[in-house]
């Protein structure tokens, strides 16, 4: 279990981290969520013990992770997959960490195997690809088989292979009752592995939840509407208390009524409908709706871009 | 099967006997910083470039003496360990990368989630840094002694039963490790290589020149506690110039100098983020 109690951090002018308290609780897949900037990295050098928290706390299972006497059995963290020496070869590289800890020779073979670098264990490291640093990284959290394990952003800049790799292998340690927090700016990642999901933005906590209740929170759904009498549709739809978006010429975005009340109003005056298509808010745009008045960044939407 | 091709986690459940940990801590970490120093290519060649200036530079010394009698303050011990002049940039810039190199890699925030306790780590590349350069200067010194001595023959040549002579020889090894851990501290304060390195070399050679070439009296007799004269001061026998301090009182001084710089170094190493 990891607590994080009021945690702020301070970059200059800048808070990166703003009283953010979480729990992660064990046997979920927790989903670390938030856009770039959002202080999420930041938040896991802080459990580590690597930056100073500026206020608050942070524990692992009740204790500073710093106090830990033998971390690697406690916590696996794969904070950043560039953070070795490029000079070691992988087996060495994972030596080290395993002698660090108590850790027996054997096991360093073990989970080279485990992520499928057995044949490259003789490499330096410095030559290896980004999923290549990746499963290393991997390899390194599994060297102590903690119960908890932390990844920032894994599926970054991997390959659709080395994603769906990263996916398996966090279902399939979850699926052994270990607490796992997975960061991520991608809401549609989240979804795909993640059940619980602490959403942060400029630092600050926006959401504790589930994955199903976020959806299910989210703005309803919205239906699409072409139509050549768009004008006249729209009128009627807005004495029945529907809310309707113009995109392009003849394009409409109702919502508040469904698809078949649209169909049924037109059909009742006779106006065409080239196309009626109902759409249910994906995680993403749910996701986008939590987050878009906290993104460091804001976007200008793209000329043409249906509003 | 390569990387590539392994696109789902072995599926085997738990590891049946999951991994303990065995022995103390602290030895722990010792090993484990024995095996980053020797499994890095560039820290061997740089100790290999070390121990080669020693033993060249015994030989070389060696050899030119020969040839003339040698002066009444002609020190042989001293002259058969000239190479700690060159073999200090060596273990001095061995000392640095092995922090420096951590932080420039990223390495650092690795290590420290595996051994958080920062003060452990540092004192774990301490000891193993210094013992292993300690070692093989050692060694490296008893050979360009023993050279230089057979190379330049009687009378020149002394032996290492006479007064002082052993004292030297493992002052050798001692400054050339105390420079690869003064080295060692300003990495861990300055976090960047060449920033340390250029600290380092900076206090050795730059800081004497100054100290003696300010016309002021007091400033020229502060030279002789410099790091660099301080420790050099351990290598002498016979002649003993006015202007350095005496093989123990230097080798204290010198001691100061480390331990007090690392002492310093463990303020930012706790204080600032990894
Ligand atoms: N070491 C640092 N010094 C100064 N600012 C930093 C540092 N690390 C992160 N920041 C800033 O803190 C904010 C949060 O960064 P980060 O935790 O990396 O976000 P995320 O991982 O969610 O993308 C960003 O605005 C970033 O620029
Ligand atoms: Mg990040």
């Amino acid at each position: 279990m990891i607590e994080a109690r009021g945690l702020s951090k301070r970059f200059g002018s800048q808070l990166a981290v703003d009283d953010l308290s979480f729990e992660v609780r064990p046997g979920h897949v927790t989903g670390f969520l938030g856009p770039n900037g959002a202080g999420k990295s930041t938040t896991m050098r802080m459990i580590l013990g690597l930056d100073h928290p500026t206020a608050g706390s942070v524990t692992v299972d009740g204790k500073p992770f710093t106090e830990v006497s033998h971390p690697l059995f406690e916590v696996g963290a794969l904070i950043d997959a560039k953070a070795v020496h490029p000079g070691r070869r992988a087996s060495d590289h994972l030596l080290c960490l395993a002698q660090s800890n108590g850790i027996q020779k054997s096991r360093v073979d073990e989970v080279l195997g485990l992520v499928g670098l057995t044949d490259v264990a003789k490499k330096r490291v410095g030559k290896f690809s980004l999923g290549m640093g990746q499963r290393l990284g991997i390899a390194a959290a599994l060297l102590g088989d903690p119960e908890i394990l932390m990844f920032d952003e894994p599926v970054n800049g991997l390959d659709p292979e080395g994603i769906l790799w990263i996916r398996n292998l966090l279902k399939w340690l979850a699926s052994q009752g270990r607490t796992v927090f997975v960061s991520s700016h991608l809401m549609s990642e989240m979804a795909l592995t993640a059940d619980r999901l602490i959403v942060i933005g400029k630092g600050k906590l926006i959401a504790d939840t589930t994955v199903s209740e976020l959806t299910s929170s989210a703005k309803g759904a919205s239906v699409r509407v072409v139509s050549p009498r768009a004008d006249e549709l729209a009128v009627l739809l807005g004495a029945r208390q529907a809310i309707v978006v113009r995109g392009d010429a003849g394009v409409l975005d109702v919502t508040d009524l469904d698809a078949a009340g649209v169909g049924d109003l037109a059909a009742a005056h006779g106006i065409p409908l080239h196309e009626l298509t109902p759409k249910a808010p994906t995680l993403e745009e749910a996701f986008f709706e939590l987050t878009k008045d906290q993104t460091e960044y804001t976007t200008g939407a793209f000329p043409g871009a249906a509003q | 099967m390569t990387a590539s091709e392994a696109t789902r986690p072995a599926t085997a459940g738990r590891e049946q006997v999951p991994p303990r940990p065995t022995g103390r801590s602290f030895a722990n970490v010792l090993r484990s910083e024995l095996t980053k120093l020797r499994s890095v290519r560039s820290t061997m060649w740089t100790l290999l470039v070390a121990v080669f200036f020693v033993i060249g530079f015994g030989i070389l010394l060696g050899a030119v003496v020969d040839s003339k009698a040698p002066g009444r303050d002609f020190d042989p011990t001293q002259a058969s360990l000239s190479g700690i002049f060159l073999a200090q940039l060596a273990t001095g810039v061995l000392g640095v990368l092995v922090i420096s190199s951590e932080y420039s890699t990223g390495m650092i925030r690795t290590s420290l989630a595996a051994v958080p306790r920062r003060r452990m780590l540092l004192a774990a590349k301490i000891i193993t840094f210094g013992v292993a350069v300690f070692v093989v200067t050692a060694v490296a010194a008893f050979i360009a002694f023993f050279s230089a001595q057979a190379l330049m023959g009687s009378p020149a040549a002394t032996s290492l039963g006479d007064p002082g002579v052993l004292r030297a020889v493992i002052g050798a090894p001692l400054y050339l490790t105390g420079i690869g851990l003064l080295g060692l501290a300003l990495g861990t304060m300055l976090r960047r290589t060449a920033g340390a390195i250029t600290a380092l070399f900076g206090v050795i050679f730059v800081v004497p020149i100054i100290l003696n070439v300010i016309p002021l009296d007091w400033l020229n007799h502060l030279a002789k506690y410099a790091p660099g004269d301080a420790g050099q001061s351990m290598l002498s026998v016979v002649h003993r110039r006015s202007d350095q301090l005496s093989p123990l009182t230097g080798g204290l001084v010198f001691l100061a100098w480390v331990v007090g710089a690392l002492v310093l170094a463990t303020i930012p190493l706790m204080k600032r983020d990894a």
